[in-house]
């Protein structure tokens, strides 16, 4: 392989862990997948290396099985995603269930949490599911920044029902940002396009500082269109519709100003 | 808007390829990103385990394909450190690092 890259502090931005003995509680998990099986930190360090710039990581939440209806109703619905956050607790504040590959020392290398949450349930249900969050959360809650709910693999016109909008607000309020993920390329143009007209909605009559800010993850899902079979960097300049949805998001993405600081004032001196 | 996901979208040949080769390929999309958000709005992620199927050493050659990125946009050190930290630290209010 090539040589060493330069030694600037790295944080890996989006990671997923779970311990063997939670497995069947993951929605897309079956015993064929090849991520089957113990993903904790051991196996994390060992992908890495552990380089001598590592900082850490951001734990992105890993779909497990939930049930909206059941969760506002009662709560069921919300008990794996909370599981999870119980998974990160013990990770964040170094106390390992044995068995479960990571130590007490490892827990500095936790920097944030992005859980799963029922942002389409609306401000209310998801204000009470973040205080079942911070219950089980204890010590760790001040790591989780943010929320995610996954809407690649949801019907047409998730993203953009009144109570999804709420939700969003709701996060934005309290200063959590949400990841989106889309998949323009397995799931469609118009993932994107419902994409640009939530962030706008989302953002429309808030103050600036309660602007919900968006992570995009998984650039490919935006990029990757055709992806490598039409060498398409002209296609994609060619495009209109497409320069004219990634303008519109990057005008619509929150904290521009706060983003052209300094990359100084962002690390440690 | 994080440079993350990506072995998940190529072609088995594709990720058996070498760094150099792997940047290649991406290029034409790294440069839009880069041209649409800039380097102060892009963050480094690994999507760890995703990125593993079919992938010998994955973590570690999307590092590198990612600092080939970085070298050959000739990005300035304050940029490269966004990338690396920087966005992800004031994108998610990491306080630690601060």
């Amino acid at each position: 392989m090539a040589e060493e890259p330069a030694d600037y502090p790295i944080i890996d931005s989006h990671i997923h862990l779970y311990p063997a003995s939670e497995v069947e509680t993951l929605a897309w998990y079956e015993p064929s997948n090849p991520l089957h099986g113990q993903h904790s930190l051991n196996e994390y360090t060992t992908a890495t290396g552990s380089p001598s710039s590592f900082d850490g990581f951001i734990f992105l939440e890993t779909d497990r099985k939930h049930d909206l209806k059941s969760g506002v109703k009662d709560g069921t619905g919300w008990t794996f995603p909370l599981m999870e956050v119980d998974w990160l607790k013990r990770i964040a504040l170094g106390t390992p269930k044995a068995g479960e590959g990571h130590t007490a020392e490892q827990k500095k290398l936790c920097l944030a949490i992005v859980p799963w949450a029922p942002v389409p349930s609306g401000a209310e249900a998801l204000e009470r599911y973040v205080g079942e969050v911070e219950k089980h959360a204890e010590g760790s809650f001040g790591k989780i920044r943010g929320f995610r709910y996954l809407v690649q693999d949801k019907p047409k016109g998730t993203m953009l029902q009144d109570e999804f909008i709420e939700g969003l607000k709701w996060l934005g309020k309290k200063g959590f940002v949400y990841d989106l993920g889309v998949d323009q390329h397995g799931g469609g143009k118009w993932q994107l396009e419902e994409a640009v007209e939530m962030i706008e909605n989302a953002h429309e009559g808030v103050d600036e500082e309660e602007k919900v800010t968006f992570i995009i993850s998984e650039f490919s899902s935006l990029t990757f269109p055709r992806m490598i079979r039409l060498k398409i960097l002209q296609t994609i300049y060619a495009n209109p519709t497409y320069r004219c949805i990634t303008r519109r998001i990057q005008s619509s993405l929150h904290g521009e100003q706060q983003y052209s600081n300094s990359a100084n004032a962002a690390r440690r001196s | 808007m994080k440079l993350s996901g990506c072995f998940s979208e190529m072609p088995s040949a594709l990720k058996a390829a070498p760094v150099d080769e792997i940047f290649l390929a991406l290029q034409p999309y790294l440069a839009v990103i880069l041209a649409t958000f800039g380097p102060f709005r892009i963050m480094f992620g690994s999507d760890w385990p995703v990125c593993t199927i079919g992938v010998d050493d994955a973590w570690k050659k999307w590092r590198l394909v990612v600092a080939r990125f970085c070298d050959l946009a000739s990005l300035s050190k304050a940029e490269q450190i966004m990338i690396w930290s920087g966005t992800a630290i004031k994108a998610y209010g990491i306080k630690e690092l601060i």
